[in-house]
C-alpha cells in the first residue's frame, strides 16, 4: 500500500484535531506503526517494526539494551521521524508534512504526552510549579482551571510540598514525578513513558503504578518502556518484546519469560 | 492495592482548541546549536563514511595533522595576495566537495555560517569606503578558509586522537586536561540543551499566556545547560581521580613517521611556500 504524505488511512470518523468516533463504526488503532524503519548515523535502530496500540490500553515495551525502545518512542511523539515505514496516529499519518502544520501538530503533542527517560533533561523551569504549570498554560486554560490542575497534578504524584523547589533540587525519584506531574497536567489521551519506574524507590513506584492503573481504567492510553518484568505483570499490561535484532516479538505477559527465551 | 483516584478533568476528554502559533524560531535555532555541538564532539565522522581524501588524511598522523592545520592557518592569516586566497579557497572546496552530505553539513555549513558572521561583524566597516569592501571580503574568505580547514581536521580525527596529539607536542597536561574535559562534556551539554528543548517544543502547544515568557524557558534551557557543566566536570573529575589520574597525561607510543606523513608534509611546505611567494 503506498501511503502519501498527511493521508487519512483510518475509515472511522476520528481525526487529530478531533477525538473518539461515532459508536458502530470502526475504530482506528491509537498507535500503529508499519514496517518502521529508523537509521541513526548509518545504524538501524529500528528495523520494519510493526506494532498497534488500542485506545485504553497499557503496553509495555521490553526488550535489551540498545533495541531500538526509545527510539520508537520518539518516533511516536513525532521527535523523530521514520526513514521508510508509516507511522498513524488516531489513523493520520504523521510525517515531516503533518508536523509542518502548526494547529495539527499542537493537539497532536497535547494528545501525546511524553515522560523521558532522564527527568533532568525534561526540567527547565525554575520552580515545580512553574514547571507543571508550564504545559496547560499554553493550552491557554483559564487561571482558575490552571490552578487546578497544577494542584491536582502535583498531589497525584505527590510533590505538592515542593511546589516552590528548584528542579535542580531535587532526587532522582522526585524529579520523575515532578516530570510525571507535568505531562499529565496536560491531560494527553495517551502517555509515552521511557522506564518510567527507573531509579524510583518502592513508595514513588507505587505512586507510579496506582496512577497508572486509574489512568488506563479511566479510558487512557499508555505505552511505556520498561526492563522491569515485575512491573508488567503488576499493570497487567500487554507485553511487546523487541530482540537484539530491533525485530517485535509480541507476548501475552504472562507468557513473557518463556517467549523472550525463544526470541533470545 | 489501591488504585490512584483521578481529577474529574483528567479522567474526561481534553478539548483544546490550538492556536496555531508560530513560535519555534528560537527553539528550533537552540535546537540546531546543540545538535552542532554534539557533532563538533563526536568528529572523526570520516571513518564512518568519508571521501577518499577524508580517509587518506585519517591515516596521516594526528600531531602532523595538527601541525600542518597551524601552518595553514598562519599562512591564510598572515597573506595579503588574493591569488593565495583564492588557491586555498580552491583547496578548501575541493576537499568539502568531495564529502558525502553528512561531511558537508558537518564542515561546510558550519564554515560558511563562520564567514557570514565575520561579514556581519565587519559591516561597519562599510562606513570607511569603498575600499573597505575588499578587505570585507577578503576576512569572510578568511574565515571561511580557515573554519573550513579546523572543521576538516575535526571531521578526519577522532577527539582521543587529538587529546593524544597535544600531549606528543609536548603541551602541558593542564592545556590537554581542560582540552579533554571541554571536548567530553560539549557532546553531554550539546545533548541536555537537545532535550531539554524537545522538552520544552512538546509542552509549547499553544499561545504563551501572560507571564508565560518562552525566552524564559531558553533561559531556563541555558541555565540548565550550565549547572549540568558544572556537575559533570565535577563527577568527571572525581571519576578520574578514582581511577588513579593525578593530573599527568601519559604519553603515548610514538608512531613512526609513514609515506602518508611525507606526502602531508610536502603539501604544507609547498602551500606555505606558494604565501611567501605569492
Amino acid at each position: 500500500m503506498r501511503i502519501g504524505k498527511g493521508d487519512v488511512l483510518a475509515d472511522d470518523t476520528n481525526s487529530v484535531t478531533g477525538a473518539s468516533g461515532a459508536a458502530g463504526t470502526k475504530v482506528a488503532p491509537l498507535i500503529e506503526l508499519r514496517d518502521v524503519v529508523f537509521s541513526y548515523a548509518g545504524h538501524t535502530v529500528v528495523d520494519g517494526v510493526s506494532l498497534q496500540v488500542d485506545r485504553g490500553e497499557l503496553v509495555a515495551l521490553l526488550g535489551p539494551n540498545g533495541c531500538g525502545k526509545t527510539t520508537i518512542m520518539r518516533l511516536v511523539n513525532g521527535l523523530e521521524l521514520a526513514d521508510a515505514g508509516a507511522y498513524l496516529f488516531d489513523g493520520h499519518v504523521i510525517d515531516a508534512a503533518f508536523l509542518k502544520d502548526s494547529v495539527a501538530a499542537q493537539r497532536f503533542h497535547q494528545r501525546v504526552g511524553f515522560v523521558f527517560q532522564n527527568a533532568d533533561a525534561q526540567l527547565f523551569c525554575a520552580t515545580v510549579g512553574e514547571e507543571v504549570a508550564f504545559g496547560p498554560a499554553q493550552m491557554g486554560l483559564p487561571a482558575d482551571e490552571l490552578e487546578r490542575r497544577v494542584r491536582d497534578a502535583m498531589e497525584l504524584f505527590r510533590v505538592a510540598d515542593l511546589v516552590d523547589a528548584s528542579p535542580y533540587q531535587l532526587s532522582g525519584g522526585q524529579k520523575k514525578r515532578v516530570a510525571l506531574a507535568a505531562v499529565v497536567s496536560m491531560n494527553p489521551d495517551i502517555l509515552v513513558l521511557d522506564e518510567p519506574t527507573n531509579g524510583l524507590d518502592e513508595d514513588s513506584c507505587d505512586i507510579v503504578v496506582n496512577f497508572l492503573l486509574a489512568y488506563v481504567a479511566a479510558g487512557k492510553t499508555v505505552l511505556m518502556s520498561t526492563h522491569h518484568q515485575d512491573l508488567v505483570r503488576r499493570l497487567g499490561a500487554r507485553a511487546i518484546y523487541i530482540d537484539r535484532y530491533h525485530h517485535v516479538v509480541e507476548a501475552p505477559a504472562p507468557s513473557y519469560g518463556t517467549e523472550v527465551g525463544v526470541a533470545e | 492495592m489501591a488504585m490512584a483516584e483521578l481529577p474529574s478533568w483528567l479522567a474526561a476528554e481534553e478539548r483544546y482548541e490550538p492556536t496555531g502559533a508560530q513560535h519555534r524560531v528560537m527553539q528550533k535555532n537552540v535546537l540546531h546549536l546543540a545538535s552542532l555541538l554534539e557533532r563538533v564532539r563526536l568528529g572523526g565522522g570520516a571513518h564512518e563514511g568519508g571521501s577518499i581524501i577524508d580517509r587518506a588524511l585519517s591515516c596521516v598522523s594526528a600531531p602532523v595533522r595538527l601541525v600542518g592545520m597551524f601552518v595553514c592557518v598562519l599562512c591564510v592569516c598572515l597573506t595579503q595576495s588574493p591569488l593565495y586566497l583564492m588557491l586555498m579557497s580552491a583547496v578548501a572546496l575541493v576537499l568539502v566537495a568531495v564529502r558525502p552530505v553528512r561531511g558537508l553539513r558537518a564542515t561546510f555549513v558550519p564554515a560558511l555560517g563562520a564567514a557570514g558572521l565575520a561579514v556581519v561583524l565587519a559591516l561597519p566597516a562599510l562606513l570607511l569606503g569603498a575600499s573597505a569592501a575588499g578587505a570585507m571580503l577578503k576576512i569572510a574568505l578568511k574565515t571561511f578558509i580557515n573554519a573550513s580547514l579546523v572543521l576538516g581536521v575535526s571531521w578526519t580525527l577522532t577527539w582521543s586522537r587529538m587529546s593524544a596529539a597535544l600531549k606528543m607536542l609536548h603541551l602541558p597536561d593542564e592545556v590537554i586536561f581542560t582540552f579533554d574535559m571541554a571536548l567530553k562534556h560539549i557532546e553531554v551539554l550539546g545533548r541536555t540543551a537537545h532535550d531539554l528543548t524537545e522538552s520544552v517544543m512538546l509542552r509549547s502547544i499553544g499561545r504563551a499566556p501572560e507571564g508565560f515568557s518562552r525566552t524564559d524557558s531558553v533561559a531556563g534551557i541555558m541555565g540548565m545547560t550550565f549547572i549540568k557543566a558544572m556537575e559533570c566536570s565535577r563527577a568527571m573529575d572525581e571519576a578520574m581521580a578514582c581511577r588513579g589520574f593525578a593530573g599527568v597525561y601519559p604519553a603515548p607510543t610514538r608512531a613512526g613517521f609513514g609515506w602518508r606523513d611525507a606526502v602531508y608534509v610536502a603539501v604544507v611546505v609547498l602551500l606555505a611556500a606558494l604565501c611567501a611567494v605569492l
